[in-house]
């Protein structure tokens, strides 16, 4: 049994082709590892953070920003005291705490990992998996390798709903999740992770028994089923390359 | 009449761990199948039921280790010389446990997967995936995630999906457990009429099982027993003794009501809703449980009774309204998943047991005996699924709850085990809620039962219980 990360809709972006959303996806994402400028980032990420919003709501957009939220908090604590470069802003007696360039590297990081969190959720919240595998296919992938990818990207959000079925199920056995202290806390999280483990394992033959039952060992030539249906496909590359054009230039420019 | 399956002599056993020896599960299976043959195989959980089937499909001893011998063929043809993928047209399964089968995102391509593989053409296949929609009504169900069905809503999907290849035999492992008894009247007719070729695995026997008489087998210590030409008492007798219907001459150990009025659980203008989808509400004027008491949740699938204890238990806050379960205790429930594997994690029996609460070992070593557990030693990873459910009743029994929650705790369970898990956990002080769509069980147990529908109490009953529940759900169903 596998979820997704798909949010069915029916804004522009879900009816945007996924061939040319992948082409804007592998875009966006390699220019957050360029050396741009902090407010050529800023400017990306508010472009994406008015796409979510636009196209999938408020409460939807948060969610992905929810999930990273503890990283980017760790990234913030942990980052500035260790990188020296710039003029010091904060120190406790010769000890420099907090540099200029420890806050722009921060921020550099919290923003290129936003951005590409915010564009792969994007995509995935607005393409279904099954016109996913008909994109990698278009882009000449072979079908197996296809489906490998597309199980492997299912599983990550079927995993974690698994480990919230078990959270349920250890909550009602007395576990503690909020506990204050780290070793408390990794005490109570130890026997879900266990419990997901043995999910994750027993899952193994099981998936592979449900592919062989649905002919995936076949050598026939598959049929599909589903096929990616585009409207006005000429105006969505046209859009889709002055968005292409818009975020090289400010890249290159700002 | 074409012969279809043959299976002589077959013998199984499962390979042995340290602490756990596994006996000759399959001692000897002989089976004739001919095409139109409607043949139900009935047992005790753990009886060998599901390994039969996977030996059929070839899964097994494919992917899991094991001792084998004996002769199977489909249609003249040795079943290992096919490969699982090959059998797509010849034989057509549902599991016990749907999440095993379903892998896409939604149901139409789950339903289209199999013809895709097969290189059927694009029209056919729309045709097809809606003609099974139809069939199995889960039209609306259509464009719908799989991950999002009510259990009994998985199995009807995986049934379309045998409808959309039309393979020459049909396995169905317990398909009829979590579908409510109007579905399992029409799923049932429906392959009586088309003389489709089945053998439905079974560990209930069913009203409806009487519009197939002769073709009822009982597996027991590893042989097929075929009833037909017994006796009908001693068909019954048989039947009581592997835990498969109740003994009619012994009634449920039930507490007296009168003097219990202590309230556990009280519900009022109870509202909830799942995130994000906005199909399903769950509206609950008015709901209470007693100490002491017994109450049933009845109802067809997809209809919210799962939903409603979870809320109960706390696992799902309400949007609005009171839910009050035993203010003075901050853990008052224990919730029997369907599935044990959520709740168990620790190497062995006697840990798992003894997990949070200190306990001597005569206490451990009682609670085994009371559910009839393996020794305290075994690794319960290693154990059957009825034992791993077992166990995780135990669990709750130790832990004390105020009350507890059986979500479909029969599935996967015999009757007595069943039977011994309710009286076992049935005190005064107490109350349990059974989740099920048994309607014998919930009339045997249950001092009420509140029927849901669409998120609503439709109806409660305190008085002539199964008839009541027999006319909600339409006659002739139910389990015996």
């Amino acid at each position: 049994m596998i979820t997704t990360t798909y949010v069915p809709g029916n804004s522009f972006l879900h009816k945007t082709d996924p061939r040319i959303k992948t082409i804007l996806l592998l875009t966006t994402v390699p220019l957050f590892f360029f050396p741009l400028s902090i407010t050529a980032m800023i400017m990306i990420l508010i472009l994406l953070t008015g796409t979510a919003i636009y196209s999938l709501g408020f409460s939807r957009f948060l969610q992905p920003i929810k999930m990273i939220l503890p990283i980017l908090v760790f990234v913030t604590i942990l980052t500035p005291p260790f990188i020296r470069g710039g003029d010091a802003i904060l120190s406790i007696g010769e000890t420099v705490i907090l540099t200029t360039e420890g806050i722009t590297q921060t921020l550099r990081l919290i923003l290129r990992f936003s951005g590409i969190t915010l564009s792969f959720y994007l995509f995935f919240a607005t393409t279904s998996i099954n016109y996913f595998i008909l994109t990698l296919n278009w882009f000449k992938l072979p079908y197996r390798v296809a489906l490998i990818v597309t199980i492997a990207l299912r599983y990550i959000p079927y995993m974690i709903t698994i480990y919230n079925n078990i959270k349920d199920a250890h909550k009602l056995r007395g576990n503690d999740y909020n506990k204050k202290k780290l070793k408390e806390k990794l005490n109570s999280i130890f026997p879900t992770l266990v419990s997901v483990l043995i999910h994750a394992i027993k899952l193994i033959p099981a998936l592979s028994m449900a592919l062989e039952l649905k002919g995936i060992g076949l050598e026939t030539k598959r049929s599909t089923y589903s096929v990616i249906v585009s409207s006005n496909l000429a105006l969505q590359i046209i859009t889709s390359g002055g968005i292409v054009l818009l975020t090289i230039l400010i890249a290159l420019f700002i | 009449m074409q012969e279809i399956l043959k299976i002589q002599n077959l013998k199984f056993q499962y390979p042995a761990y340290p602490g756990l020896d596994f006996p000759e599960l399959l001692r000897g299976i002989n089976l004739n199948i001919n095409a139109g043959d409607f043949k139900i195989i009935i047992g005790k959980p753990e009886a060998g039921k599901s390994t039969l089937l996977k030996i059929i499909l070839s899964l097994i001893p494919r992917y899991t280790q094991g001792i084998i011998s004996g002769t199977l063929e489909f249609k003249g043809t040795q079943i290992d010389k096919y490969k699982p993928y090959e059998l797509i047209e010849k034989i057509g399964s549902v599991f016990q446990d749907p999440d095993e089968q379903i892998f896409t995102t939604s149901c139409d391509t789950e339903i289209a997967f199999a013809l895709e593989s097969l290189g059927v053409e694009r029209e056919e296949i729309k045709q097809r995936v809606d003609t099974a929609l139809e069939i199995l009504e889960i039209e609306k169900l259509k464009y719908r995630n799989p991950a999002t069905l009510s259990g009994g809503e998985k199995k009807k999907l995986l049934m379309a999906c045998l409808y959309a290849a039309n393979p020459d035999l049909w396995l169905l492992d317990e398909i009829l457990d979590e579908l409510d008894p109007g579905a399992v009247k029409k799923i049932v007719q429906r392959l009586l009429r088309e003389k489709r070729t089945v053998i439905l695995f079974t560990s209930k026997m069913l009203d409806i099982f009487k519009l197939i008489p002769g073709n009822i087998l009982v597996i027991k210590d590893g042989r097929l027993i075929d009833t037909t030409n017994m006796v009908q008492e001693a068909k019954e007798m048989l039947l009581i003794e592997e835990g498969l219907i109740f003994n009619p001459s012994e009634s449920a150990n039930r507490h007296s009501l009168a003097e219990i009025t202590e309230p556990l659980v009280i519900l009022k203008d109870l509202k909830y809703r799942y995130p994000g989808n906005d199909d399903f509400h769950l509206s609950i004027d008015n709901f209470h449980i007693n100490r002491g008491e017994i109450v049933a949740l009845a109802g067809r699938n997809g209809s919210g009774k799962s939903t409603l204890g979870k809320l109960i238990a706390g696992l799902r806050d309400k949007e609005s309204g009171l839910l009050t379960v035993n203010e003075k205790n901050d853990l008052p429930c224990g919730y029997l998943f369907q599935n044990p594997d959520y709740q168990i994690f620790l190497p062995t029996v006697g840990e798992e047991l003894s997990y949070g609460i200190k306990l001597m070992e005569s206490q451990i070593q009682n609670t085994i005996d009371k559910f009839n557990l393996p020794d305290k030693n075994v690794p319960p990873t290693l154990m059957s699924y009825g034992a791993r459910k077992r166990l995780q009743a135990a669990v709750y029994y130790l832990m004390e709850r105020d009350l507890y929650i059986l979500d479909e705790a029969d599935a996967g369970l015999s009757l007595s085990d069943f039977e011994n898990i309710i009286n076992i956990l049935h005190r005064t002080e107490k109350g349990i809620i059974i989740i099920s769509h048994n309607m014998n069980l919930c009339s045997r147990y249950a001092h009420r039962v509140y029927l849901i529908e669409s998120g609503r109490i439709a109806e409660e009953f305190e008085n002539d219980l199964l008839k009541n529940l027999k006319s909600f759900f339409g006659n002739g169903e139910s389990i015996l």
